[in-house]
């Protein structure tokens, strides 16, 4: 539109006389070639930016092969761009080489345990980070292998996914079921540097429940970052606002099968225990974080809530473990990440030989979590409701007194219409003497 | 070292020698976070796969954590894509003959892995151009398949989530001893936290209605509703003959793979119908949309894909009580006349 009306100009002072039609004509020609160079110039970018997504552009095998294929067809001397790109690309492979930047690789070979493969799976990238003596949130590639006999049995497998996909260090996950496919395809998910590792490490990783357990209690200093995810943190709380509002939460885990469930006659002597809180601490509720076998054959009290049965997903577990006012169970990855997240709480062993190595009695974790208790011999429920009362005598409770009914709210209400408190009668200012 | 010696090693360290291999990349930069559509893709893999002559198939996942979704899903974000991935990744599971499952979340691995099977001639499937351009179309076809079927005689079908097959036949055995299993999807997006194409959605009293009577005429049958938790309506629950995974704090490999191993499926077209679709369980499809019929290779009114068995049955209209009685009966009774191993879950058994 610009173009037209600076033509239109130019026209006008050519009749006015003010310009020859020469310089009037020039002036035209020279309007109307920039404006094709513009169109020639939007058409090329765009013709370009056709092959060059703009997401992919940090990616340097991309531009390679971009350039690759634009090769035959590029005709807007581009082809020293060609040449850089492709030397970067080379240097970018090299720093590859030559640093750690890209992976560390953690193997869990064999069948996997739900009850102590979460546990660890959780933990791995730290414990592996911390044992390779690197920075806590070092990028971590994650390579677990299946053997045969066990490929057809691994009904948790989406559960590791869903725990690795929260380590923030957290960088590649495979899953191989075959041993030398696994091996041949291994060089390209690792650095050249690491390849020597390998062989190593592929022995360390065959560690034994204890020490790997041993490490995770070992790394209080330096806690492994689990994500906190806005959405199924906001799915959590949405869950406690509409269900049990104002109620003091306590996140209770139990130690769980190889198909990641708990069978109901597990739960069952806890609910004693449920109850017999509850009557003492009138604004508590259990949420019950593990999936439960066979959870609708009883009717639940309404104080606890068995959360997998509504809805929640593991991922939203977990970040019901990380927001609970108390937490109470084994340390499996909701231990974890509750202990990672300073819930104050009782932290039972997962493993019982574990628990018998240590001398004490009782581990305090008092540099973390003030109120953190981790018992290490299974203990009495005397001795459960017994620590969970220190709790919660510790925390801060909004209102210990259980909330009125209905009809004595009312009656109370009447009884105030009925017997307004007397009001006090202030004496009558005496006159002072002059 | 000189640019061209960097550049000949670059190259020499991406080829793999690994002739019996397909690679499928999925990237959600451009592909769909969608059961239905991720389903049909690894069918796709096989079939490109067995024309390969590709005993193998490696997955290779693709997710920028920045940018984890296409611009058609832009409820995905950064803030909320784990729950969507989540909630999607045991269907990468089912793809059949799968050696190894690679969740990239660094572009630069996921680009090293894409150049490698490109220059080391591998199979792999979306093309390079698809890839440069993130560019998928959709809906997908069948007509590969179909070729394949005219071709062979079979098409691959899905397998049971990997590593679930053994706790599907547990549960069912130790829950359902004597009954017969069928799967029901009765679509209910309208009830999901981000409703999509809800005209599809099923009319739900008619399934309670069609439901409270199989609990009569049939009590040897329990029906399997399966879906997002949200979508299960209060009154499911209620109904003795119905068990409902998502209650049980199961999710999709759950069902998936209870669907791999039931007697029958019944449900709208949808995610869970293609993975019945691809699979030897008799089932009836209900109310497909006439649009898709091109792109499946079928006239509005046929009653069967051109790979599918007598007992697989399509409908394209919206159910009514009395057709999904009819319907019902009719793949139950072919479960009843013919031999044992045209039931799906008799089949697997047999095989096992």
């Amino acid at each position: 539109m610009s173009g037209a009306l600076s033509r239109l100009y130019v026209r006008s002072l050519n009749r006015s006389g003010l310009i020859s039609t020469s310089i009037a004509i020039s002036m035209e020609v020279a309007l109307l070639s920039k404006h094709i160079f513009l169109l020639f110039a939007r058409t090329a970018k765009r013709w370009l930016t056709r092959y060059q997504p703009i997401d992919w552009m940090d990616s340097e095998v991309h531009r390679f092969a971009v350039f690759l294929l634009n090769m035959g067809t590029n005709r807007f001397g581009l082809r020293h761009r060609f040449f850089n790109l492709a030397g970067s690309s080379i240097l970018k492979y090299r720093e590859l080489q030559c640093t750690d930047k890209l992976m560390h690789v953690a193997t869990l070979e064999g069948g996997l345990d739900q009850g102590t493969a979460l546990n660890f799976f959780s933990f791995m990238t730290h414990i592996f980070a911390h044992n390779l003596e690197l920075p806590p949130h070092q990028p971590v590639n994650v390579s677990i292998r299946i053997a045969a006999n066990a490929a057809r049995d691994t009904a948790h497998l989406t559960d590791l996914a869903s725990l690795y996909l929260l380590c923030t260090n957290g960088n590649n996950l495979e899953f191989h079921w075959d041993d030398a496919a696994a091996d041949a395809q291994l060089p390209l998910s690792m650095s050249a540097h690491e390849r020597h590792r390998w062989a190593a490490h592929r022995n360390a990783y065959a560690l034994n429940t204890r020490a790997l357990q041993q490490t995770s209690f070992d790394l209080q200093r330096t806690p492994p970052s689990i994500e906190k995810p806005l959405d199924t943190r906001k799915h959590y709380n949405d869950y406690i606002k509409s269900s049990v509002p104002g109620s003091v939460i306590i996140g209770v885990s139990l130690k769980e099968g190889t198909d990641g469930t708990i069978p109901l006659d597990d739960v069952a002597p806890w609910l004693d225990f449920f109850r017999t809180v509850k009557s003492n601490h009138p604004h508590v509720v259990f949420i019950l974080l593990n999936r439960v076998d066979g959870w609708e054959k009883i009717v639940w009290p309404e104080y606890v809530r068995p959360i997998r049965s509504h809805g929640f997903t593991l991922m939203q577990s977990i970040a019901a473990a990380q927001n609970t006012d108390i937490f109470m169970g084994v340390v499996d990855s909701f231990g974890l990440v509750a202990y990672q997240s300073r819930v104050p709480g009782i932290y039972l062993p997962l493993e019982r030989e574990l628990c018998e190595a240590e001398a004490s009695d009782e581990i305090q974790f008092q540099e973390t979590a003030p109120h953190c208790y981790a018992p290490v011999t299974m203990p009495s429920t005397a001795s459960l409701k017994f620590q969970l009362d220190r709790i919660l005598a510790a925390i801060h409770l909004p209102n210990e007194s259980a909330p009125l009914s209905f009809d004595d709210y009312i009656a109370s209400k009447v009884t105030k219409k009925a017997k307004p408190p007397a009001r006090s009668v202030k004496p009558r200012a005496t006159k002072k003497p002059k | 070292m000189g640019l061209l010696a960097g550049y000949r090693a670059f190259v020499s360290a991406l080829k793999i020698p690994d002739p019996d291999s397909f690679t499928f990349f999925y990237h959600f930069g451009y592909q769909h976070y969608a059961l239905g559509d991720l389903l049909t893709m690894e069918v796709q893999t096989a079939v490109r796969a067995a024309e390969a002559q590709c005993q193998y198939i490696d997955v290779v996942i693709g997710l920028d954590p920045g940018k984890p979704a296409s611009q058609l899903q832009g409820f995905i974000t950064p803030l909320n894509h784990r729950s969507y991935l989540d909630n999607l990744f045991p269907a990468f599971l089912c793809m059949p003959n799968l050696r190894s499952l690679r969740l990239v979340r660094d572009r630069l691995s996921y680009s090293y892995l894409y150049a490698s099977r490109a220059l080391s001639k591998i199979p792999y499937w979306p093309s390079l151009k698809n890839e440069l351009k993130m560019h998928q179309e959709y809906p997908l076809g069948h007509h590969e398949i179909n070729a394949y079927y005219e071709k062979h005689g079979a098409i691959p079908k899905l397998a049971a989530p990997r590593g679930y097959e053994m706790w599907a036949s547990r549960f069912i055995e130790q829950h359902f001893s004597g009954k017969k299993v069928v799967v029901i999807n009765p679509r209910q997006s309208s009830l999901a936290s981000v409703p999509t194409v809800t005209y599809r959605d099923a009319e739900l009293d008619t399934w309670i209605n069609f439901l409270s009577t199989m609990s009569i005429k049939h009590p040897d049958v329990m029906f399997v509703p399966v879906g997002g938790y949200a979508e299960q309506d209060q009154r499911l629950l209620l109904c003795k003959n119905v068990f409902i995974p998502r209650c049980n704090g199961q999710n999709l490999a759950h069902e998936l793979a209870l669907l791999h191993n039931a007697d029958m499926f019944i449900g709208t077209s949808s995610g869970f119908a293609t993975y019945a679709t691809f699979t030897d369980i008799p089932y009836g499809i209900l109310n497909i949309e006439h649009m898709f019929a091109g792109w499946v290779g079928l006239s509005v009114g046929d009653r069967h894909y051109p790979f599918g068995k007598p007992n697989q049955i399509l409908t394209w209209e919206s159910e009514t009580y009395e057709s999904l009685v009819e319907l019902f009966d009719e793949i139950y009774e072919s479960l009843n006349t013919k031999s044992p191993q045209h039931s799906g879950r008799a089949a697997k058994l047999s095989n096992a």
